[in-house]
């Protein structure tokens, strides 16, 4: 690897050369150029070509690729070698005995390397790791999660890698800066090299195709220019308003996007005579930019499409909806971190996950279940990575999400046999028991023959514990089981799961206080994705003595008041107001300070600007 | 398992494609039993091609979809190898039932109109059924929406047919037709092709599945 980054300068340079002096020649239609001299510098461009790609990329990436391949090989056993040399000398034989053309024979056969092994592999890591038991069932379950990070709409890894260059540049301030027509020097080189593909796109070229398709390169050279010219003119103007700069800035950006492809596609008219492959060219390339440069304006404005004002808003909602999901030029996506570092140690018991609505609660939960995968940090089930086993441990779990459904056209027994099947419980004396015991556990076995579409809210939100508990999973997480419910329903409901984790975890989110101080042993308060207590119910309340303040105030004061402080609750005493305030100093002249009560402690850990989270996290871990 | 998977795949409009495919056999079929003309095993193909896509169409198009709707989704996501446990097996079963009701078809038209080998005949259908069907599926999971998928299948396959008479002796053509014998190509040749043709889409098929399967990792995307 190291011997080929260091040869890369030279090939490129060497190859590059040749190239560019062959050119010419490639070009040339006098009568002794073009029979022999041209050809020949034809050949060399594209043997030179090809091979500079085959040494520098395809392969070292196939190198690296096929010592994995072999290093994986080797370590399997003699059976699987053996049937995968087997289907191999047999995918072989028919090539060689069906396939005449040369060509074809290649590409199977390379195909058959690559798709023997790689399906092997395919096989070998999915369907066999759900049945696999990781962990005993005498061994404690104890989760911990370090330093976790979710970032939503991040860009995938291709994407990220290929952008790795500008940013150190970006962070080391060497990226390119245009404030003054000196710094254009450092595109000088892109105009002469424009200047060529203008002559040979319009000029040299005969065929439609190939004239269609250098065009296409021509302008996204000449976009390129311009957009840096264009940050150029932004700098000046930003230094020292010049309207005529702004105007001329205007009008070339409207010629180099909009003008000069209309300009194209008169060309490919007068060239090609068929007006139908132009006009679909036209409507490809012109609806590309309309995309483009809607993207651009959404993005740039950070135009909230939901909420859209004025003139045909319908219309215009509908087509920002489409730009935001055409990829690569559609929309820029703005990633969004849901969690920030979070780290936890959960045990046996019950265990609540407490914050308001955006939180990063069920991105915490879904997470730890497998379904999502962060971005940094890891989730450990008794020291195992849950990235790298996730089809093992998630046969442990039992997950219910806050929105969920169920097929409605089915009856509860269907349905929980349905799911009892797909958590591997195959043999029917054993289903049936299990279906009986789930439908018992939750008080709908008289219910059991009904279709699940005839069922409350609340029926529905037992079916759902009831399909959570067949496969008696050790990690119980439920996402806000209890909201919606009435509340006997969510007594219930509370006490089940209080049950249910005298022998397991059981992680369960809400942002009703009282469900958390009923029932769990440990809580952690998430705010805006960050982790701002950890610990016992009880302790929570220490956090917020001394900031839980009780006073009367006028009534006339009140309005004003209530503005600009946090009131937990009031209550009017003649022409008095009797508050209860969360602040962090005494909030008026005759206020006393009260014992918090836990919601005090939540609404206080919300509103608190300082954390020293990480000391209180080190300590109850 | 096939029992409650059945009840998944008929659920909400598929028993309009199945009526919808029927409908088309019976109608032509009708035709064909009072022509006097005597019906050409390539026309016969074309009436079967066309039943088997309306079979398929809907559950591999909008099956995505459904769970979406029904907000199963995220349950079945947090199911051990759900890929193949729940997606794999209810799409061989689209295939399998459309495959037996195929097979009712063509031996119905073989005992009414003409007679022929109606399990060669299904067999034959099923080759472009499968490559498309499974192309739709795979579609569906990079498109994540039922609709957007219709929109994209109908695009494609009126592509396809447009190609398919250019490329109509091709062994690259997806609705080549085994039954029509081209004037100038021989019967040995023509079987090549047409075998050649099978593979490629069966290989198509298995290509589009995998991807498919892979596709539905990217779990983030469907919520």
């Amino acid at each position: 690897m190291t011997a080929g980054v260091s040869r890369l300068r030279p090939i490129l340079i060497i190859a590059s050369t040749t190239v560019i002096a062959m050119v010419p020649l490639a070009m040339g239609q006098a009568e002794f150029v073009s029979v022999i001299g041209a050809s020949f510098a034809i050949t060399v461009i594209g043997g030179l070509t090809l091979s500079t790609l085959l040494t520098l990329v395809f392969i070292p990436t196939f190198y690296i690729g096929l010592e994995d391949a072999l290093k994986w090989f080797y370590s399997l056993n003699w059976k699987n070698k053996l049937i995968q040399l087997i289907l191999f000398t047999l995918m072989i034989f028919l090539i060689y005995t069906y396939i005449d053309k040369f060509l074809w024979k290649l590409i199977t056969t390379i195909l058959t390397i690559i798709i023997i092994p790689s399906g092997t592999w395919f096989v070998m890591n999915s369907l066999r790791k759900a049945r696999e038991t990781v962990i005993s069932t005498d061994e404690n379950i104890n989760i911990y999660i370090q330093s976790l990070v979710k970032i939503y709409e991040r860009e995938n890894r291709w994407s990220r890698e290929w952008k790795a260059g500008a940013r150190i540049r970006k962070r080391l301030g060497l990226e390119r800066q245009y404030n003054s027509f000196k710094d254009m020097g450092q595109i000088a080189w892109q105009v002469p090299l424009l200047g060529y593909i203008i002559y040979f796109t319009y000029f040299y070229l005969d065929k439609g195709f190939w004239i269609f398709l250098f065009s296409m390169g021509t302008w996204f050279i000449l976009s390129g220019i311009w957009t840096s010219f264009s940050k150029l003119i932004t700098n000046l103007n930003a230094k020292r308003e010049r309207r005529w700069l702004k105007t001329m800035s205007g009008i070339l950006d409207i010629v180099v996007f909009w003008i000069i492809p209309l300009l194209n596609l008169i060309w490919f008219l007068h060239k090609w005579e068929n007006l139908v492959v132009v006009l679909i060219l036209g409507i490809l390339w012109f609806s590309g930019l309309l995309i483009y440069k809607t993207g651009q304006k959404l993005t740039r404005e950070n135009i909230d499409i939901y909420r859209l004002e004025g003139r045909f808003k319908g219309l215009r909602k509908t087509f920002y909806k489409i730009v935001a999901v055409v990829p690569l030029i559609g929309k820029k996506k703005k990633p969004f971190k849901a969690l920030s570092c979070v780290s936890l140690n959960i045990g046996n018991g019950m265990f609540g996950l407490l914050g308001p609505n955006g939180a990063g609660k069920t991105t915490l939960m879904r997470i730890i279940c497998g379904i999502l995968e962060q971005s940094y940090g890891k989730v450990w089930i008794n020291g195992l990575d849950t990235q790298k086993m996730r089809e093992e441990l998630q046969g442990l779990i039992g997950y219910l999400p806050q929105e969920f459904g169920s097929y409605e056209n089915m009856t509860a027994h269907e349905y929980l046999h349905y799911q009892a099947m797909l958590k591997n419980i195959i043999d029917v004396k054993t289903r049936e028991e299990r279906v009986t015991y789930v439908l018992n556990a939750v008080h709908m076995e008289e219910r059991r023959n009904d279709k699940i579409g005839s069922y409350s809210g609340g029926m529905k939100q037992r079916m759902g514990i009831a399909q959570i508990l067949l496969h008696l999973p050790r990690i119980l997480v439920v996402d806000e089981p209890t909201a919606g419910l009435d509340p006997r329903e969510r007594i219930r409901f509370r006490n089940l799961l209080v049950e249910l984790s005298r022998e397991r975890v059981v992680i369960f989110s809400t942002h009703i206080i009282e469900d958390i101080s009923s029932s769990c042993n440990h809580v952690a308060v998430l705010n805006k994705g960050k982790l701002r207590y950890f610990g016992k119910p009880i302790d929570m309340t220490k956090e917020a003595e001394g900031h839980v303040w009780q006073f009367n105030i006028p009534s006339r004061d009140f309005g004003v008041f209530v503005e600009k402080h946090l009131v937990v609750h009031h209550m009017s005493e003649g022409d008095n107001v009797r508050v209860r305030v969360i602040s962090e100093f005494s909030p008026w002249e005759d206020a006393v300070n009260a014992t918090p009560n836990l919601e005090d402690a939540y609404l206080w850990l919300l509103r608190r600007k300082n954390f020293p989270g990480s000391v209180n996290n080190e300590k109850s871990n | 398992m096939i029992v409650y998977n059945l009840r998944i795949i008929f659920a909400n409009k598929f028993i309009w494609f199945l009526a919808g495919s029927v409908g088309f056999y019976m109608g032509l079929s009708v035709i064909y039993v009072f022509s006097n003309d005597v019906s050409k095993m390539g026309d016969l193909y074309g009436v079967f091609l066309f039943s088997g896509l309306l079979l398929v169409f809907y559950p591999s198009v909008f099956g995505v979809q459904n769970d979406q709707d029904a907000r199963t989704i995220e349950i079945l996501f947090g199911i051990p190898n759900y890929r193949y446990k729940v997606w794999l097996v209810r799409i061989v079963l689209i295939f399998a039932i459309a495959f037996i009701i195929m097979l009712v078809f063509t031996f119905l038209s073989s005992v009414l109109i003409v007679k022929f080998r109606f399990v060669n005949m299904t067999a034959q259908v099923m080759f472009p059924v499968l490559f498309l069907g499974i192309m739709s599926f795979m579609l569906s999971t990079i498109v994540r929406n039922g609709n957007g998928t219709a929109v994209l299948m109908i695009i494609f396959g009126l592509f396809f047919m447009i190609l398919s008479d250019g490329l109509h002796k091709s062994q690259w053509n997806i609705f080549l037709n085994p039954y029509e014998l081209p004037w100038d190509v021989n019967e040995t040749t023509w079987a090549i092709i047409a075998l050649k043709n099978r593979i490629i889409l069966v290989t198509g098929s298995i290509i589009f599945l995998l991807a498919a399967l892979y596709n539905l990792q990217k779990r983030e995307k469907f919520m």
